[in-house]
Formats: structure tokens, sequence, C-alpha cells
């Protein structure tokens, strides 16, 4: 309950901030939709030369493009702001406030600051994934225990974007120096914006990895997989929340780890 | 004194190899963070040939590519932006935005050249890191890629282009780097820059995948010239009078590039105030 109101504070707080800097927020907007743009042009590029790229049609890969990007919007939203910021804290020491602050660590380091700009993605989103909707030639039908599973994995993979991410900023405690270390996460998830099946080409030990080991393809690929029913979905949606389980735990547990074995980087 | 005005040219090669050596310390130092962007364009040189390849269905080529030259553009691709493409222009920003700029004028040499050592020290620190990610491509890609050098084109021609599309891509580079001493607030216009690069540069597809309206455009601007106009010679899916047309291009807009620097040099000077100290 504290933390619900101490988010709430955070909100306000980053309102503030974004009405206040009004000319960095719409920089930013823009930057992220040329950036939506650009792939939205290789895709148009692709699919003048080609019916399908390993069995996904334009429509479904521009579904699946725009569930990614919305998701990926969300979650820098929420998140990208305050993790991308590690590295930089434990560097100049700010870390060693924040640990003494009386709230748990790991919560004010993910959700202390809120990129408003970033629900621009989000939106953009949402109107890629209505036009693949709409030049669909023909719909699956309209099934409410689909619907349930699509949302469900969803709020899956926007876990599994969190606590990937987590993992690996957490990993900037011992490389102090990596101050470009987001960037990874940036080429590791333009991964899961691909078709997963083009992976299959390297062999089924490639395709079970980012299924399972490093789960890229739980982010848009199989969620998405699963709405044209290419996937069943009870067992998709479960295989979804044990990852999203497991990945959440692991990630909190490494934070504590972490934490725990940190001796100031400044004094 | 008067000895000393005489410029001495191996005094000369000495100051200009002691600079680069410095350099070329600093960008090892950062060879981790080097590593890091350099996966950044690596990723794309899997992600892309692999959707090509499940896109044939069947055909044997896509617009005259085959599946090997299409991985094989690919992967030129992503060796020749470690070697061609520059963004000197954020650090220089930085020095302007910070007043650390001022440091480069008391200084008995050309800043220009300065900012072409250190420019080039980082695509040497690339390309060393480069070698074995290289060989890891290769490797993941090697039912499509033949050794056969009938299929490739290492003639002057493509040396050639890989070295005025380096120049050209540092000389817009350096003068948008330079636009920071008239104004403070640059980032804005990098992105703006940025977005027909990425776009048109050949790293999303040879230029002659695109659709005719933007193609017509494409190839009167300097971005294609960068990376994907090298990568092209190489799978020689480029005519011969176009490889001409291409090396006029690379010409004419670093010639203009290097005029616009000149002028944003000379009045950025008068204009500039040394901002941050």
């Amino acid at each position: 309950m504290r933390y619900i109101r101490l988010y709430g504070a955070f909100v306000r707080n980053c309102i503030r901030q974004a009405v206040e800097f009004r000319a960095n927020f719409f920089a930013n907007l823009v930057a992220n939709l040329a950036w939506m743009l650009t792939l939205l042009i290789f895709i148009d590029i692709l699919f003048r030369n080609t019916q399908s790229v390993a069995g996904w049609s334009k429509a479904e890969m521009l579904v699946l493009f725009g569930t990614y990007t919305s998701l990926r919007g969300l979650s820098n939203t929420l998140f990208y702001n305050n993790l991308s910021q590690l590295p930089n804290s434990i560097r100049t020491g700010t870390m060693d406030f924040i640990l003494t602050k009386p709230v748990n660590s790991q919560f004010y380091v993910s959700l202390r600051y809120i990129g408003l700009d970033d629900l621009g993605q989000t939106v953009g989103g949402l109107f890629v994934v209505a036009y693949g909707w709409a030049i669909l030639p023909s719909h699956p039908p309209a099934d409410p225990l689909v619907a349930a599973a699509f949302t469900g994995m969803l709020a899956c993979s926007l876990a599994l974007f969190y606590s990937l991410t987590l993992l690996m900023m957490t990993l900037s405690f011992w490389l102090v120096r990596l101050d470009n270390l987001m960037i990874l996460g940036d080429m590791m998830f333009s991964i899961a914006r691909t078709p997963i099946d083009i992976f299959r080409r390297f062999g089924g030990g490639v395709f079970f990895v980012l299924t399972y080991i490093l789960p890229l393809a739980f982010i848009a690929a199989l969620p998405v997989k699963m709405l044209f029913g290419a996937v069943s979905p009870g067992r998709a949606l479960l295989e979804a929340l044990l990852l999203a389980a497991f990945f959440l735990a692991a990630s909190a547990a490494f934070w504590r780890y972490a934490t725990r074995s940190y001796s100031s980087a400044s004094s | 004194m008067t000895s000393l005005t005489l410029p001495n040219p191996l005094i000369e090669a000495r100051k200009w190899l002691r600079v680069y050596g410095v350099f070329f310390a600093d960008a090892l130092a950062y060879k981790a963070n080097a590593f890091i962007w350099l996966m950044t364009d690596a990723v794309p040189a899997f992600i892309m040939p692999l959707i090509w390849l499940s896109s044939y269905n069947g055909r044997t080529h896509i617009h005259g590519y085959s599946p090997s030259q299409m991985v094989i553009y690919y992967i030129a691709v992503l060796f020749l932006s470690s070697v061609i493409d520059s963004h000197i222009m954020w650090d220089m920003a930085n020095d302007v935005k910070q007043g650390k700029f001022n440091i480069y004028l008391v200084r008995p040499y050309s800043y220009m050249l300065f900012c072409g050592a250190a420019n080039l020290s980082w695509r040497l620190v690339r390309n060393l890191l480069f070698i074995p990610l290289f060989f890891i491509i290769l490797a993941a890609f090697r039912p499509w890629v033949h050794f056969n050098a009938a299929e490739y084109d290492f003639g002057w021609h493509f040396w050639l282009a890989i070295v005025l599309g380096h120049l050209l891509s540092f000389s817009i580079s350096y003068a948008l780097g330079l636009v920071a001493l008239w104004v403070i607030e640059t980032q804005s216009l990098y992105h703006f820059y940025y977005l027909p690069l990425i776009i048109l540069n050949g790293q999303i597809a040879p230029l002659s995948f695109f659709p005719k309206g933007l193609r017509e455009v494409a190839i009167f601007l300097p971005f294609n010239y960068t990376l994907g106009f090298p990568a092209q010679i190489f799978v020689k899916s480029i005519s011969e009078h176009g490889i001409y047309f291409g090396f006029a291009m690379q010409l004419a807009w670093t010639a203009i590039a290097f005029a616009c620097a000149i002028g944003l040099w000379r009045g950025g000077l008068k204009r500039y105030t040394a901002y941050g100290i």
C-alpha cells in the first residue's frame, strides 16, 4: 500500500517534469516514431520482394512488429529511464544514497522515473497492429479463450522485458566502466521483434535457446503466433507464466546478491 | 625562430604519429565499450540475411541477388560500417559544450586533422575487435559463403569506394560537429541526420530494392555512398556506369561537406565564446 502511494508520487513528479521540459519531450517522441518508420520501410521493401518470410505474411509481420513496439514502449515508459541509469549511479556513488533510502532498493531503481515520451511508441505500435489486422486476408475466429491467453502472455512479455533488463543491468555492479551496457539490451530485444522462426535455419538448438533459455521468442513472436492459431493457447500461456515467474525471481535474487556484495564506488 | 617556421616533414610526421598513438591508446582503453557498439551493428548482420534467406521460398534470385550474394552483401555492410562510418560529431559537440574545445584552439596543429586521427584510431580498434566476430558470422552462414574469388570484386573500384566513402562520412560528420559552434543544442539535428542515413545507407537493404520514387531521390543523396555503394561493388550487383556515377557522387558530396565545414569553421570561431569556463 505504501509502495502504491509512493509510485503515485513518482508519477506526479514525472508528469510535472515532462510538462516543464516540453521541447525535449516532443523531440524524444519524434525520434521514437522515426525509428518505427525505418522498420516499417524495411517491412515494406521486404514484402515487395516476397509473399512470406518463414511462413509469416505481411499482415502477420505487421501485427508482430506492432505488438512488439507497443510492449517495448510500455516497458521503456516504466523501466528504461531507471535501469539505464544504473551504471551511472554506481560510478558516481549515487547508489549509496539509494541503498540507504527506507524503501526496497529494487523497487526504487526500477520504477523511480516514468518516461512518458515513450508512450508514443505504444500508441504508434497499436496503429501498426490495427493496420496489420485490417489487411489480414482472413481473420481467425473470435475466441475469448485465445484473447484471454493473449492478454496473459503480453503481461508475461512485460515481465520478461523487465527481468532480462534488470539481470543485464545488475552486471554493472562489476562492469563499472561499461556506460553503454543498455545498448546491449536494445540489441538483444531487437531479436524479439523478428519472426522468430527465421532462426530455425541455424538449427533446432539456437531456436530452443531463444525460446526457453533466453526467452525472446515469448516476448512477441509466440503470443502473436498463438493469436493466429499456430500454437495452442493453453500450453503457450502456461510456459509464458512459468518463464516470467522464473526470470522475475532470478533477477530479484541476482539484484539482492549484487547489492549485498557491493562496497561503494566513490568513497 | 625562423627554423621553426619551416615545416620539417620528419618533425611533422613524428608529431602526428605521437598524436595518433595517444588516440589509439585511448580507444583501446575503452575497448569494452567499443565491443558493445560493435555488437549493435553485428546483430542486424545476423538478422537481415536470415530474414531474406527465409524469403526466397524456392526462388533462385531476389532482385538479381542469389542467397549467397544476399548474405555476403550484409556481411560486407557490417565490415564496411566499422571502417567507414564516422560518428565524430557527438564528441565534437560535447567538447564545445563543455568548453574543452579551447584546448584544441591553442594546440599547434589543425583541428580537422586531429579529428581525423581520432576517428581513424577508433576505426582501427573497431576492426581489431571485429576480426573474431567476422569469423563467427562467416561460420554461422557457412553454407552460403563461397570462397570463390570470381563472385566478388576485390579490385581497385572496391578499395577506392571505401576510401572515398570514409572521407565522405568523415567530412559530413565533421561539418555537423562544427555546427555546435553556432548552436548549443545539436542533438535533434544529429537525430534528424541519422534518420535518412539509416534508411538509405544500405544497412536495411541494397538501394536497388527500394521503391522507384525513393530510389531516384536517394541516388543523388550522399547516404548510399557510404556503405551501400562499396558493398554493391563487392557483390558485383552494380553496373560499370553505376560505379563511375557513384565515385562522382562521393567526390561531389565530400567537396560540398568540406566547403560547409570551412564556412562553419571560419564563422564559428568568431561566434564561439567558450561556454563552460
